[in-house]
């Protein structure tokens, strides 16, 4: 009873066109079919199929869903059922050797692990999850690293209950541990668990599906009255509700699942909402994003080896990315459930790294308050939270900078346009917000902060005359009033790009109000210089200009001109500007931005939204010059 | 826009057998697989993990190997809404597979533990519980050479 007792046949696609190589893909093997029984197999695998990608929230991913199914046939039919676990008491010869009874319990059906997954391996090598589908209509399944099934009725559900574990590292939701009446059960010992979809935690600030849980929702939502044994009464709450419900995670009390019920909980009814996200966040990285056509992106290198990409998906999903050197590009996902305000041309995601190991996040969310999450290395993402009750303008950015690890600072607009500031101190909190020196900016157009020096900032937007405006604040003489920069006209929206390639020196850009692209400085010595056109460049209407200062004497410049193409100049001292060049002929949405990074001074990083709304990056390096563009997606 | 690929890690696909508490590497098999970022351990949950190590065995990435070492498994009813029951692993010997990323710089695989120490959450209001701050140790199980990266990275 082994692999002599049988042989691969060959292996067909069933269902999906996605790439392998970024794929979900399942592999269904054959086990106790014999060479006449193969159509049977087939029909099984096409009835898994077909409830397979009509579950949700496989339905809403089928395009990288890839299913196949491999024939293997075996010299006899069915497997082992042995007659002292109440079985039929066959010894049938088969290729992976599957058995019945296993433990004493004549439904635990087992297989060969190591064959199937060898087998697997040499038929799909990208494959990402294997099941074993048995020739018997008896009742019978197991998880694992193998997901075991039969042909009887409802088996399916076993199968896809056990990918949430293998495939999505999703916990079981139920409340005992075998059948409910064990003792020792009655509530759980400390510490949370590191599954998705269970929780010891009440707090609702902090719980991991906080922003799936409405306002209105009390908290735990649903409480065992007797921990002695398992909570069997109706749900208190509407279908649907996202919450605290007491009793899981083998428990009966202590530990907490996300709604009522759920796949994990009990076969044949749908996920929950919470396993949905999970199972979203681990299938949705595999496909490119379509983002919000002029979404501006943020990256930002925490240390040299990473970077970490945020953009926001055409429904307005606040998406993330992350590269490392050792693994290559994540895939995007969404960050707890946050969906950023449209209008204008939506609020970005705004993001800084005051350590190596955190990351803030800020947007404008749908409501047009200001909402914050972080990412801590100790304790991966926390949800949303709104900062004060300031109501924003639809569409505005929240600009942040960090002038020293324990402290944020925050501008945004309000709906009247009024600058907008707030800050946060590791040893007072979040302040409240105050309008900076009664600036107001034109409309659509940001609030550009650059800390020069731990204890001084510089500010910079257009105002309602369309001209160019700063001030700036000093920790001795607090803010000064906001002043003209010169008398460049610029578009209302236009975006003030500030570099500080010292602490004495700023260098603007911007777009004028015919779309030419200028610049002017600023330096400690000589005070403000005039502006003028780089280079004769002229940007796409609406495109800013993105600066980097990969070292004190050196600036390289990017945007989207008016064919829409991504172009670069730079600036070496001693040197004029170089003429405009398009970067490995790559092209863009029009009006939208290009965002560059220096994460090594020989090397960028540069990320656009192409035409076909897809992020693109490419890279230049000192030895290999500039490389092709790529679809931004999991590596 | 033109449309060229990144530089690709390559992947390896291992298929470890168990038996008991020990583990053998059956199968290294390189593989064009990208890996998402959601199988690549960020923070330190406790569990059983794939460590990826360069020459002087620092650890390049931390996979989840999920399927490692099952305390238990589950008997599901053939009755609709009767009760999923947990029992003790019926057999001895497994297997699992982990898709790990590999570059040139990675040389060997680990199989670790992490274990995770508590303490009391501080700060919290009355009547509610919080995060548990934790305390990690890694204990590492077994250490497997890879033959195939050390192939693909040889100087012709």
């Amino acid at each position: 009873m082994s692999t002599t007792d049988g042989a691969v046949i060959g292996t067909t696609q069933i269902f999906g066109s996605a790439p392998q190589n970024r794929g979900f893909n399942v592999v269904l093997l054959a086990e106790g079919f014999t060479v006449a029984q193969q159509s049977n197999f087939d029909a099984a695998c096409t009835a898994f199929k077909n409830q397979f990608i009509a579950t949700a929230p496989f339905d809403e991913l089928q395009p990288v869903i890839n299913i196949f199914r491999v024939n293997v046939r075996s010299t006899d039919s069915g497997a082992d059922d042995p007659a002292a676990t109440g079985g039929t008491g066959a010894s049938v010869r088969t290729y992976f050797d599957a058995t019945f009874g296993a433990g004493g319990i004549r439904r635990l059906l087992v297989c060969n692990n190591s064959t199937a997954l060898l087998t697997a391996a040499a038929q799909v090598p990208a494959f990402t999850v294997v099941l074993v589908v048995v020739n018997s209509t008896v009742y019978g399944g197991s998880g694992g690293s193998v997901g075991t099934f039969s042909l009887a009725g409802g088996a399916n559900e076993i199968a896809i209950h056990e990918m949430g574990h293998t495939a999505f590292g999703l916990a079981d939701e139920y409340a005992y541990w075998a059948g409910g009446n064990e003792t020792g059960r009655d509530r759980h010992p400390a510490g949370e668990p590191s599954e998705p979809n269970v929780t010891l935690n009440t707090n609702r600030a902090t719980l991991k599906w906080g922003w799936a849980v409405a306002a209105a929702t009390a908290l735990p939502t649903m409480s065992n009255p007797n921990c002695s044994q398992v909570d069997s009464r109706a749900s208190t709450a509407a279908a649907g509700t996202v919450g605290l419900f007491e009793g899981a995670h083998y428990y009966h009390c202590g530990a907490y699942r996300p709604e009522y019920d759920c796949k994990m909980r009990n076969l044949g009814v749908p996920f929950c909402r919470v396993c949905r996200q999970v199972i979203w966040n681990r299938l949705g990285p595999l496909a490119t994003l379509q983002a919000r056509t002029k979404t501006p992106l943020q990256v930002i290198a925490r240390y040299p080896e990473h970077l970490d990409v945020f953009g926001v998906a055409a429904d307005g999903r606040t998406m993330s990315n992350w590269w490392d050197q050792s693994s290559g590009w994540a895939g995007w996902f969404q960050v707890q459930g946050g969906i950023a305000s449209p209008g204008g041309i939506g609020s970005p995601i705004t993001a800084v790294a005051r350590y190596a190991g955190h990351l803030d996040l800020f947007t404008i969310g749908t409501d047009k308050r200001v909402y914050s999450c972080w990412w801590d290395g100790a304790s991966g993402w926390h949800p949303w939270f709104p900062i004060g009750s300031l109501v924003c303008r639809a569409g505005s950015t929240v600009n942040v900078v960090s002038r020293y690890s324990d402290h944020l600072d925050l501008f945004t607009t309000a709906a009247d346009g009024k600058v907008m500031s707030t800050w946060w101190d590791a040893s007072t909190g979040w302040a409240s917000w105050f309008p900076v020196m009664g600036g107001v900016a034109a409309a659509g157009a940001p609030i550009t902060a650059i800390a020069r020096y731990p204890f001084h900032l510089d500010l910079f937007t257009v105002g309602t005359d369309q001209r160019v405006y700063s001030c700036w604040w000093d920790e001795r003489g607090g803010w000064r009033g906001w002043f003209q920069v010169g008398n460049l006209t610029c578009r209302t929206d236009s975006t003030i790009t500030a570099v500080a390639r010292h602490r004495d020196q700023i260098d603007l850009f911007t777009t004028a109000a015919d779309g030419k692209i200028m610049s002017t400085w600023w330096n400690v010595r000589s005070g403000w210089g005039s502006w003028f056109q780089v280079a004769g460049g002229v940007a796409s209407p609406g495109s800013p200009i993105t600066a980097v200062a990969r070292y004190s004497n050196h600036l390289d410049l990017f945007t989207l001109g008016t064919d829409n193409r991504v172009y670069s100049s730079w600036w070496h001292e001693g040197q004029p500007w170089a003429a405009w060049f398009n970067v490995s002929a790559g092209s863009g949405m029009a009006g939208g931005q290009v965002a560059a990074i220096s994460r090594i001074a020989e090397h960028l990083d540069l990320f656009t939204v192409g035409g076909d709304g897809i992020v693109y990056s490419t890279w230049w390096d000192a030895n290999g010059g500039w490389a092709g563009w790529f679809q931004l997606g999991v590596s | 826009m033109p449309n060229t690929p990144p530089p690709v890690p390559a992947a390896v696909r291992l298929i470890f057998e168990t038996d008991g508490n020990q583990v053998r590497l059956i199968s290294e098999q390189p593989v064009d697989v990208a890996i998402p970022g959601f199988d690549i351990a960020q923070t330190s949950d406790p569990g059983y993990y794939i460590d990826t190590r360069d020459a002087g065995g620092n650890t390049l990435t931390r996979v989840a190997a999920r399927d490692a070492f099952p305390p238990s498994v589950e008997v599901f009813p053939e009755k609709a809404g009767d009760p999923i029951q947990r029992i003790a692993p019926p057999v001895r010997k497994g297997a699992f597979s982990v898709l790990v990323p590999a570059t040139q710089k990675t040389r060997s695989v680990s199989l670790v533990k992490l274990e995770v120490g508590t303490e009391a959450p501080r700060g919290l209001a009355e009547g509610t519980s919080g995060p548990i701050r934790s305390t990690t140790k890694i204990k590492e199980i077994a250490n497997f050479q890879l033959k195939s990266i050390a192939k693909q990275g040889e100087q012709p």
